[in-house]
C-alpha cells in the first residue's frame, strides 16, 4: 500500500513539476519521494523508475496515437532509425532512470542522515 | 559505506542529467538537448498535432484588435480572415503565420543576415561573411529608414509584426516549432526590419546573378568576331513578352544609345560555381473571347527551389472594403499572388541583369584607395561583428566603393577585388509592398496599372486580368538605361562614366493590353525584341515560352480544366528542335548493334518528358555530350578560365550548318562535321547510361530527382525523388529541387472560380498532416478549388476545420 502511495505521489508532483520546470526535476521528484517514505534503496529506484517512465510513457503514447505515429516516425528516422515504439520506450527509459536515480539518492541520503541522527542521539 | 551509496547515486544521478542535457560534451555531433527533445511535457512529443474530426469554436483573447475578428479554418487548413478594417486582418495574418511557420520565418531571417554561424558553429562564417559582404541586412535597413518616409501603408507592417510577436510572447519553450527543440535556439521577435530582410532576400533568389566574368574571358579569348556569333544575344524563334507593334517608334527617335567602353582583361581564377538552371516561372491570361465562360481565365506557377515550410502561406483576407485571396510570402505582410471579386494576378521573375561587377584600380596594396575619374578616394570600411557558436566572434571588415561592395577578398576568389553593383542593394523609392496592398484592393485596369508602379524590384512580369474583361501585362520593376553592352561584362570602375545612366521612365518600360491575338503571357522570356530602344542584357528562357504561345494561339473555348492540363504539360521544344536533326545525322554504320532499338524509340517519341519513359533520358545526355563534343573549343580552355557553353538554342541553330568548323574536333587529324559529332556523342552517351539501360528499371524522373528539401535539409521533414514528369523547359518546369512552388488557376466569372495548391502544406510543423498534404495532388497535376467566402459561413460546418474569434 506504501509503495502505491509513494508511486501516487511520483505521478501527482511529477505532472505538476513537469508542467512548470525542467525536465530533470524529475530526480528530486523522485529523490523527495524516496526521502519521505524511506525505504530500502532498491525498492525505491524501482518505484522511481515505475512512476517516472509511465509519467513520461503515457502522454507520449496519447501524443503518438492521436497524431498517428507521424511525427514520431520522422524523430525517430532522425535519430538513426528508430521506430516510434522503440522512441516510446527511449522517453519512458529517460523519464524512468531520471527519477529513479533521484529516488536512489534520496533514499541514500535518507539513510546517512538517518545514521546521523543516530550518531548525534549517542553522543548526548 | 552508506557515504559512499549516497555519492555515487549523486554522481549517477547528475552525470546522467548533464549528458542529456548537454550531449555535446561527449561528440562533436551537434546534438540537441537530449532529455529535454524526449520529454512528453517540453520535448517533441508536444509537437505531435492531435488530429480532431470534430469541428471547433475557439476565442484568443487579449489580442490586439480594434474589433473582434473571425478566422474560418478550411478542410485545407486555409485560414478565412474576417475583419473590420485591414489592420485588424493583418495583424491576424502575422499571428496565423506565426502559429504554422515560425521556425521557417526566423530562420529564413537569420540566414538572410547572415547569422547562422551563431547557431551553428565555424562552418558557416563563410556563409555568413558573404550574406554580409553582399549585405542583405544593409539593404534592409537603407529601405525601411525610406519606407518610414513615404506615406503608405507602413503600419499594415508593424500590424504584422504586432501579430507575429503576440503568438510568440504567449508561448511557453513545450510550444515552440519543433526545429527549434532539435537546434536548441529560441525564437526572436519579428519586426519590420526582418520584413525587410526577406524580402530583400527574396530579390536575391530572383535578380542575383550575371555572367560578367565568363562573358569577359569569353570575349577575350575568342575575338570579338567569333564571340559576337556564338554569343548571340536574342534568339528570333523566341515570343517575347511585349511584340514590337510600333508602340516604341516615337521612343526609338528620341533614344541614341551609345556604346559602352568595355574592360577586356582576362580574369583568371578559380571557376565560379554554375548557378542551377531550371529557375523560372510561367504566367498567362486569356480574354473571355477565348474561353467558354466569357469571362478571362488568369493562370501563374511561380518556379522556385521548393522548400519544406513552402515560401508561400495561402490565405483570404476579407474586410468591408475588400475581399482578397491567394499566397502570402511567409513573413512578408499581404498577399503576393491572388485575387479578389473584380481582378487576378499573378508574376514570374524578369531576367534583365541588374547586378553589374566593376573592375576597381587600387592605388596601394591594402586596396583601401582607388581612383575614380583621376582622383584617388579612400574606400568606406564598415566592421561586422559575426558570432560564432563555441568560438570568439569574428569581425568582419567589409570595404564599400562608389560602386558598392567588396564582396571577395580571398586569394583565388574570381571577383576578387572588385566592386559589386546591384539595383536590390540601393536605397528604396518607393514602398514596394504598396504593390500588394493595391492589388489586394484593385477593381479595374487603372487601379492596376496605379497598383504596380509602386513596384520596382526584383522586376517581375506581373499579369493582370479583370471581371471587367480586360487582360493585360507590365514588365514591372526600376531598369537601369545601360548603354549597348554595358553591364554585359566586367566594366571598368575608375570612371564614373560606366554608371548607369538613370532609370528607364516607368511609362516606357514593356506592356500589353488587350491584345489581338486574345491572351498575354510571360515565362521568363526576354521582355521585348531587339527592336524595344533601351538595351537591356540578361538570362532568359527560351522554349517555355514557345509552348505557351502554341497552346493559347490555338485553343478556343477555354475551361479551367483547360489550363490546369497545360499547367502540366510536358512537352519540350528544345528536344523537337534538336532532336530530329541529330537523329537524321546519325552515321548508324560507326554504332553498335545495340544503338539501332534506342534510335528507333527516339524516332517515335512525342517529346513528351513522361516520368516512365527513357527516352527524354536519352534525348538529354545525348544533348549533353554532344555540347560537349562540339564546343570542345571551350571545354578544353584551361579550367582556371570561368566560361560557358554558348546557349542550347544557339546549339541547335548551328546544326543546319552541318559543316561548320566549330564541329571540328581540335586534337583529331580528321575533319569532323555535325553527322561525325552526332555520332560519336551518341556513343557517349550510350557508354554512360549503359547500366542504367539495361537494368531497364531506370526512367526519366530518376534522372530528374523531383525533390522538396526541408530549409535545414533534414533528411526526414523532406521528399525527395517524387515520381512526376516535367523538365525545365517544359511548361511543368520541373528539376531537381526546382518546380512550381504554386500553381494558381482563375475564371474571373461572378462568383469567381479559383484552383490552386502548392507542394507543400499550411502548416511547417512536420508532425502535422497538414505540413505536407497538398504534394500528392501537386505531383499528379490535379488540384483543389479554392473556397473563395463572400461571408462568414456558419452553415457548412463540414466545410471547416475551425472557427477562431480574436477579440
Amino acid at each position: 500500500m506504501k509503495h502505491f502511495l509513494q508511486l501516487l505521489v511520483i505521478l501527482g508532483l511529477g505532472w505538476v513539476a513537469q508542467q512548470y520546470s525542467p525536465w530533470w526535476t524529475m530526480a528530486l521528484v523522485g529523490a523527495l519521494a524516496a526521502f519521505t517514505f524511506h525505504k530500502r534503496r532498491w525498492t525505491s529506484f524501482l518505484i522511481g523508475l515505475i512512476g517516472g517512465g509511465l509519467l513520461w510513457l503515457i502522454p507520449a503514447m496519447m501524443a503518438n496515437i492521436g497524431n498517428n505515429g507521424l511525427l514520431a516516425q520522422k524523430i525517430g528516422a532522425l535519430l538513426g532509425g528508430l521506430s516510434p515504439n522503440l522512441l516510446l520506450l527511449l522517453t519512458a527509459l529517460i523519464g524512468g532512470l531520471t527519477t529513479a536515480l533521484g529516488a536512489w539518492t534520496g533514499s541514500a541520503g535518507r539513510y546517512l542522515i538517518q545514521k546521523k541522527d543516530t550518531n548525534d542521539t549517542q553522543s548526548e | 559505506m552508506k557515504k559512499t551509496s549516497f555519492f555515487l547515486a549523486l554522481f549517477l544521478t547528475i552525470g546522467f542529467i548533464v549528458i542529456l542535457e548537454r550531449p555535446s560534451l561527449l561528440s562533436s555531433e551537434p546534438i540537441p538537448q537530449f532529455g529535454r527533445l524526449m520529454s512528453p511535457f517540453q520535448g517533441f512529443w508536444k509537437n505531435a498535432t492531435q488530429e480532431s474530426s470534430f469541428f471547433r469554436k475557439e476565442t484568443i483573447q487579449n489580442q490586439q484588435v480594434s474589433a473582434p475578428v473571425t478566422v474560418q479554418t478550411d478542410t485545407l487548413d486555409i485560414p478565412h480572415i474576417f475583419a473590420q478594417n485591414a489592420d485588424d486582418a493583418i495583424y491576424v495574418q502575422g499571428y496565423l503565420t506565426a502559429r504554422d511557420r515560425l521556425w521557417q520565418i526566423d530562420f529564413s531571417a537569420r540566414a538572410a543576415a547572415g547569422r547562422l554561424a551563431e547557431l551553428f558553429g565555424p562552418q558557416l562564417v563563410k556563409y555568413d561573411t558573404r550574406q554580409r559582404r553582399i549585405g542583405l541586412a544593409r539593404a534592409a535597413q537603407a529601405a525601411l529608414d525610406e519606407w518610414e518616409k513615404v506615406p503608405n501603408n507602413m503600419h499594415l507592417v508593424e500590424r504584422y509584426c504586432d501579430g507575429v510577436n503576440a503568438y510568440i510572447d504567449q508561448l511557453k519553450p513545450g510550444d515552440w516549432p519543433v526545429e527549434f527543440k532539435l537546434m536548441g535556439y529560441p525564437p526572436e521577435h519579428w519586426t519590420p526590419f526582418k520584413v525587410a530582410l526577406l524580402f530583400k532576400a527574396m530579390a536575391k533568389t530572383l535578380n542575383y546573378g550575371d555572367d560578367d566574368i565568363e562573358m569577359t574571358n569569353l570575349r577575350t579569348v575568342l575575338g570579338q568576331k567569333a564571340f559576337d556569333f556564338l554569343y548571340p544575344q536574342y534568339n528570333p524563334k523566341q515570343k517575347p513578352v511585349v511584340p514590337d507593334f510600333g508602340q516604341w517608334d516615337a521612343l526609338k527617335a528620341k533614344l541614341l544609345p551609345d556604346s559602352a567602353a568595355i574592360d577586356s582583361v582576362l580574369t583568371t581564377a578559380t571557376p565560379l560555381p554554375k548557378r542551377p538552371a531550371g529557375v523560372g516561372s510561367n504566367n498567362w491570361a486569356v480574354a473571355g473571347k477565348k474561353t467558354k465562360s466569357g469571362y478571362p481565365i488568369l493562370c501563374n506557377d511561380p518556379h522556385l527551389n521548393l522548400t519544406f515550410p513552402s515560401i508561400w502561406y495561402m490565405l483570404q483576407i476579407h474586410t468591408p472594403k475588400f475581399n482578397s485571396m491567394g499566397v502570402s510570402l511567409a513573413g512578408i505582410p499581404g498577399i503576393i499572388i491572388g485575387f479578389n471579386e473584380h481582378i487576378a494576378w499573378g508574376v514570374t521573375n524578369v531576367g534583365q541583369d541588374v547586378m553589374d561587377w566593376y573592375r576597381i584600380s587600387w592605388t596601394n596594396e591594402n586596396h583601401t584607395r582607388y581612383l575614380l575619374d583621376g582622383e584617388e578616394i579612400p574606400v568606406r570600411i564598415i566592421h561586422d561583428t559575426i558570432r560564432v557558436k563555441g568560438q570568439e566572434p569574428v569581425i568582419l571588415a567589409t570595404k564599400l566603393t562608389h560602386w558598392g561592395p567588396i564582396v571577395y577578398d580571398q586569394p583565388r576568389a574570381p571577383r576578387r577585388g572588385m566592386a559589386m553593383k546591384w539595383l536590390s542593394s540601393q536605397p528604396s523609392t518607393t514602398f514596394e509592398l504598396d504593390a500588394f496592398f493595391g492589388l489586394m484592393k484593385a477593381k479595374d485596369y487603372r487601379d492596376y496599372v496605379a497598383a504596380a508602379k509602386h513596384f520596382t524590384h526584383p522586376a517581375q512580369n506581373l499579369i493582370f486580368a479583370s471581371h471587367a474583361g480586360d487582360i493585360a501585362i507590365r514588365v514591372q520593376g526600376k531598369f537601369p538605361i545601360k548603354r549597348k553592352n554595358q553591364g554585359r561584362f566586367i566594366q571598368d570602375g575608375s570612371t564614373s562614366q560606366n554608371d548607369w545612366q538613370g532609370f528607364i521612365p516607368q511609362d516606357e518600360i514593356p506592356q500589353l493590353k488587350n491584345p489581338a491575338r486574345g491572351f498575354v503571357f510571360s515565362a521568363n522570356q526576354n521582355s521585348t525584341p531587339p527592336s524595344y530602344p533601351y538595351y537591356y542584357n540578361g538570362g532568359f528562357s527560351d522554349y517555355r515560352c514557345r509552348s505557351i504561345y502554341q497552346k493559347l494561339s490555338r485553343l478556343t473555348n477555354i475551361t479551367p480544366q483547360d489550363m490546369m492540363k497545360m499547367q502540366n504539360d510536358d512537352y519540350s521544344f528544345k528536344a523537337a528542335d534538336a532532336l530530329p536533326q541529330m537523329l537524321s545525322a546519325l552515321d548508324t554504320s560507326k554504332l553498335s548493334p545495340g544503338a539501332w532499338p534506342l534510335i528507333e524509340r527516339l524516332k517515335k517519341w512525342d517529346y513528351h518528358f513522361k516520368k516512365d519513359s527513357i527516352e527524354p533520358l536519352l534525348f538529354t545526355v545525348w544533348f549533353k555530350k554532344f555540347k560537349e563534343r562540339t564546343w570542345d573549343e571551350i571545354a578544353e580552355l584551361p579550367d582556371s578560365i570561368a566560361v560557358l557553353y554558348p546557349q542550347d538554342w544557339r546549339t541547335i541553330e548551328l546544326m543546319s550548318d552541318t559543316t561548320h568548323p566549330y564541329f571540328d574536333l581540335q586534337f583529331t587529324d580528321e575533319t569532323e562535321d555535325f553527322s561525325a559529332i552526332a555520332t560519336l556523342s551518341f556513343g557517349d552517351m550510350m557508354e554512360s547510361l549503359a547500366e542504367k539501360i539495361a537494368s531497364k528499371n531506370y526512367f526519366w524522373k530518376d534522372y530528374n530527382r523531383p525533390s522538396i528539401n526541408h530549409l535545414a535539409r533534414l533528411a526526414p521533414f523532406s521528399e525527395r525523388n517524387i515520381d512526376m514528369s516535367g523538365q525545365a523547359n517544359t511548361i511543368n518546369a520541373i528539376h531537381g529541387g526546382f518546380g512550381p512552388s504554386w500553381r494558381m488557376i482563375v475564371e474571373l466569372s461572378n462568383p469567381v472560380k479559383a484552383y490552386g495548391l502548392f507542394p507543400g502544406g499550411e502548416s511547417g510543423n512536420p508532425g502535422s498532416v497538414y505540413y505536407d498534404n497538398m504534394v500528392h495532388h501537386w505531383a499528379t497535376g490535379k488540384y483543389y478549388p479554392l473556397l473563395f467566402l463572400k461571408k462568414l459561413d456558419w452553415t457548412a460546418q463540414s466545410a471547416f476545420l475551425k472557427t477562431e474569434t480574436f477579440e
